[in-house]
């Protein structure tokens, strides 16, 4: 008997709460794919590269489970809160009947349990081919093909998805019930009272709404400013402004809305508008902390999809797969040995060196090096940036060209080479031209800008006394296959006078580019990959280009996942608090539905009403959200790039309004099945009120 | 005169077969325009679901109810919403004023409800708050109200919509005695002065004695009936009877009457 109350309950519990049984499985499918993250085919893959830093990400998965655990355990909490409440007539009834306390502990516990293992059933299936398939989407996409895929499961991931998910179950259960079964039995057969209006007068509403108003203005300003990613108080500081902006803001908006809402005077329009102020001005709170998660939901998201929409967008063009140390006779001999050469092109060197000038002191120098020292002048080129009408140009790039004066030659065959690898024009200088190098990662915006300027006006540099012309661009092509060593501040002269430049520092790199067929054949990353473990037991010094595309991609892969798993955290987080406040209001002010039912409201106008305020009640701290999301994602650019949103960044952004888009349309979902279930409870209510009146 | 309200061999049961309850059992009666009717009888005579029936909350199980000569019994959910609130103004117990608006939205609702217009409903508000006296009230919300107040902003909720009938569940029920007496002289005014037709459900015969005739009720079916002798009859004298008429229908039935 016990046992079928239990099913049959449990049933019940699910039918009628579809909205909280969907939110448990999403989070669910969302720890199970989190913790199962070591077994994704690019962190496997990677993992082979970035050993230390994957391990450092794997490290950390105990942290954001832990914190999507506490923040879990308040949607567990709300959800069952509401199902206590629903269902608190029956338990008063069974107390009745002489069912003991700790009998109706054990009958809610069983149906607790019964539940949480069907979510867990439901879950688990769907989180492993959701895993699956971001898997091999995931590795497609990054060019790693699906060929090695194989079928992995992670029981670890299971126990600890089910272990997590029980504790937090049990922790609410315990708060929950424990309150619950305590209470008197008359407890049990009270209706919940309608809450008592917040008495405040307009003047409190009016100070807090412009105070709230001014907060929010600061912290926007700071955070588009750049000035909150100063430092790590400043960045706390302009949180704490937004967040205590957005409490003020909606602890004094009620009466506000009010007097939008009160417009509407036809049919329910003035209880539709009192409910909502009501709902406005008695939970406020939960409404600021639902549309700080989603902000928090809508920043993560759209960072999180810009950085996997990037995912595919690796720049394939680059001017080496692999770049060798050394003798060009050593690397020919173990390309042959290891049979990797088969899949390489010719090797082309790559010869850079320092040039000593004066700015390096000369009793540093060792006597039978300052033959070498040479003279260099940038003076013109400092002079016409010293020009610049635009002063972050100016300032900039007066900074910047100081540097040159010890800087790298490379050699401009080395550096055509590069440029016919990447099957570009090569480069033409005259005899007495030479052109400016720079990493292309390390020049923002203003000196891009600023030295396009100044090299339109065709400054010399003097080397030795010789006035030589600058190039009329700067060149950023990377010249070697990792491209996170790069040379700064180099000029890239003619063969002749680098030979007569060169110190004898020099340095010679053999780059060689993988054979186009071999790429076809396998995909560019696998192809990398095999010809690396070719070479792994030699004794050649060199670096591929997966390296460098391994450490990008796992930069992306990691924040792909993290923000993305925690922006579906807290989007559901802040849909099932919301969804819970409206519903147990509705349940609480159930007896003003059966006086308008008595003043002959129909239930189609009930509902109509009733749609009125789930919509507005969800809408609010999402327009809230979406305009505070306006602020936030430039100022996540602004923070994360140092610069100004450039026209590169309008990806993000677009990546950003898509992610609203398409997240408004699953809102609408949540809000459609929250009309559904207060429908439903309408209509027990209408027919409650014949039952009532029949059995008077 | 025309009959406003014809009530004929009005049945409710509740369940079935051998289990059968059968709590108004054909009754019969009608009211004409402008009476004050009270309807009295013991805990489970069947009073409140009359009234209930009569209002369109229940529906009966046979019998027709004929409000203006239409039948109200026969009318599907749309048409009773209508007839609702529009028809039939009703006063409950405990007021069941929505607390969440104030004294005049509580009045304005069914107004709203029922698609009247907003000149009308301001000019209908203003005449109901002058013949009240609810001026002071208006802007209040219920809490903030005392007992008697509420139940009169429950009349001008039940008034707004010019019904063509008042149905009174126990309408003192929860107001103290000053209160109740306040109340019921302003029934007795609405339907004096107002030739208000007014249905009142009450086990108070104090509260009784104001009306012109009373139905007393017993197992569904009307027992006694009383009527005041208008001309001859004072107030407390009509009490005295139906005091009397409440004794012997306590002391057992064999011996009334």
């Amino acid at each position: 008997m016990f046992f079928r109350l239990v099913r049959k309950n449990g049933r019940k519990t699910r039918r009628e709460n579809g909205i909280f049984f969907v939110s448990l499985i999403i989070s669910i499918i969302a720890f199970y794919i989190f913790l199962s993250l070591e077994n994704q085919d690019v962190i496997v893959f990677l993992k082979t590269m970035e050993s230390d830093a994957v391990q450092k990400l794997l490290a950390l998965l105990p942290v954001f489970y832990g914190v999507s655990l506490f923040f879990l355990f308040f949607l567990v909490y709300f959800s069952g809160l509401y199902q206590l409440q629903r269902r608190k007539y029956e338990f008063g009834v069974l107390l009745m009947l002489g069912m003991k306390r700790s009998r109706l502990f054990l009958l809610l516990l069983a149906e607790d349990i019964w539940n949480s293992l069907a979510s867990l059933l439901i879950g688990i299936p769907i989180a492993v081919f959701l895993s699956e398939m971001i898997s091999m989407i995931t590795s497609k996409v990054v060019g790693l093909g699906i060929i090695g895929h194989h079928f992995t499961f992670s029981p670890g991931a299971v126990l600890l998805t089910a272990a997590g998910f029980a504790g937090i179950k049990l922790a609410a259960f315990a708060l929950l019930s424990g309150k619950m079964v305590r209470r008197e039995i008359l407890y049990y057969f009270q209706d919940e009272g309608e809450e008592e209006r917040r008495a405040s007068g307009s003047l409190w509403n009016v100070l807090s709404l412009a105070g709230g108003l001014l907060c929010l203005g600061a912290a926007y300003a700071a955070a588009l400013s750049g000035a909150a990613w100063s430092s790590l108080r400043a960045m706390c500081l302009t949180v704490v402004i937004g967040i205590a902006g957005m409490f003020l803001v909606f602890s004094g908006l009620g009466p506000f809305l009010e007097r939008v809402w009160k417009g509407k005077q036809k049919g329910l329009g003035i209880f539709t508008a009192r409910q909502l102020t009501e709902q406005v001005s008695l939970h406020w709170k939960p409404l600021v902390i639902s549309s700080l998660l989603f902000l928090a939901a809508f920043c993560l998201l759209g960072y999180g999809t810009a950085a996997a929409d990037t995912l595919s967008d690796q720049s394939m063009v680059h001017s080496a797969d692999f770049t060798f140390y050394g003798e060009k006779r050593d690397v020919e001999e173990a390309l042959k040995e290891t049979g990797a050469g088969a899949c390489l092109e010719e090797p082309y060197e790559m010869r850079c060196a320092l040039l000593y000038t004066d700015a390096i002191p000369f009793d540093v120098l060792e006597e039978d090096m300052k033959a070498y020292v040479h003279e260099i002048d940038f003076g013109t080129l400092i002079n016409a940036a010293s020009g610049l009408e635009d002063q972050d140009e100016r300032l900039y790039l007066e900074s910047r060209l100081s540097y040159f004066e010890e800087p790298y030659l490379i050699a401009l065959s080395g550096y055509n080479s590069v440029l016919e690898a990447e099957g570009k024009e090569p480069m033409h200088l005259d005899a007495d031209e030479i052109a400016l190098y720079q990493n292309p990662q390390s020049i923002p915006e203003v000196g891009r800008t600023g030295m396009k300027k100044i090299l339109a006006e065709n400054p010399t540099v003097k080397i030795d006394g010789d006035d030589y012309w600058v190039y009329g661009t700067v060149c950023t092509e990377p010249l070697v296959a990792d491209r996170i060593i790069s040379l700064n501040n180099s000029i890239i002269v003619p063969d002749e006078l680098y030979e007569e430049l060169k110190s004898p520092s020099e340095s010679s790199y053999w780059n060689v580019m993988l054979k186009e067929e071999y790429v076809e054949e396998y995909g560019m990353m696998q192809a990398v990959y095999t010809v690396n473990e070719l070479l792994q037991d030699t004794d050649l010094e060199y670096e591929s280009y997966l390296q460098s595309m391994g450490r990008q991609l796992f930069y992306r892969v990691a924040s792909s996942y993290l923000t993305i798993y925690l922006a579906v955290i807290f989007f559901v987080i802040a849909n099932t608090v919301l969804s819970v406040q409206f519903l147990m209001h509705q349940r609480r002010t159930g007896e003003r539905v059966r006086i308008l039912t008595f003043l002959g409201a129909g239930y189609d106008l009930l509902c109509v009403s009733a749609e009125q305020q789930v919509r507005w009640y969800f809408l609010l701290p999402l327009a809230a959200a979406a305009i505070n999301s306006i602020f936030g994602l430039p100022s996540l650019i602004v923070g994360m790039t140092g610069s100004r949103i450039g026209s590169g960044d309008l990806a993000f952004l677009i990546s950003g309004l898509i992610v609203i888009a398409s997240v408004s349309v699953i809102e609408y979902v949540y809000m459609k099945a929250v009309v559904h279930l207060n429908n439903r409870h309408l209509l027990s209510l209408v027919r409650r009120t014949e039952e009532r009146q029949e059995s008077l | 005169m025309d009959k406003i309200l014809d009530i004929r061999s009005l049945k409710k049961y509740y369940g079935r077969g051998e289990n059968v309850t059968k709590a108004v059992d054909g009754i019969s009666f009608y009211v004409l325009p402008g009476e004050f009717v009270g309807i009295m009888g013991p805990s489970g005579s069947g009073k409140t679901t009359l009234l209930n029936c009569i209002a369109s909350i229940v529906r009966p199980t046979e019998g027709e109810i004929c409000l203006e000569g239409v039948n109200t019994a026969a009318f599907n959910e749309k048409q009773q919403m209508e007839y609702r609130g529009k028809k039939m103004g009703y006063l409950f117990q405990d007021f069941k004023l929505l607390d969440n608006l104030t004294g005049r939205e509580n009045i304005l609702m069914p107004a709203a409800i029922h698609g009247m217009k907003k000149q009308e409903s301001e000019r209908q508000i203003r005449r109901l708050a002058g013949y009240l006296g609810l001026d002071r009230i208006l802007d209040k919300y219920p809490a903030q109200m005392s007992g008697g107040e509420r139940q009169r902003i429950a009349a001008a909720r039940a008034l707004i919509l010019n019904p063509s009938v008042i149905l009174a569940d126990e309408p003192t029920g929860a107001l103290d005695t000053k209160n109740a007496r306040t109340l019921l002289e302003e029934l007795k005014k609405l339907n004096t002065e107002q030739k208000r037709t007014i249905l009142m459900v009450t086990h108070n015969p104090d509260a009784a004695s104001f009306c012109s005739r009373i139905l007393i009720l017993r197992d569904g079916v009307i027992f006694h009936e009383l009527r005041r002798r208008q001309d001859s009859e004072t107030r407390q004298e009509f009490y005295g009877r139906i005091t009397d008429v409440m004794a012997k229908l306590g002391g057992g039935g064999a011996n009334v009457l």
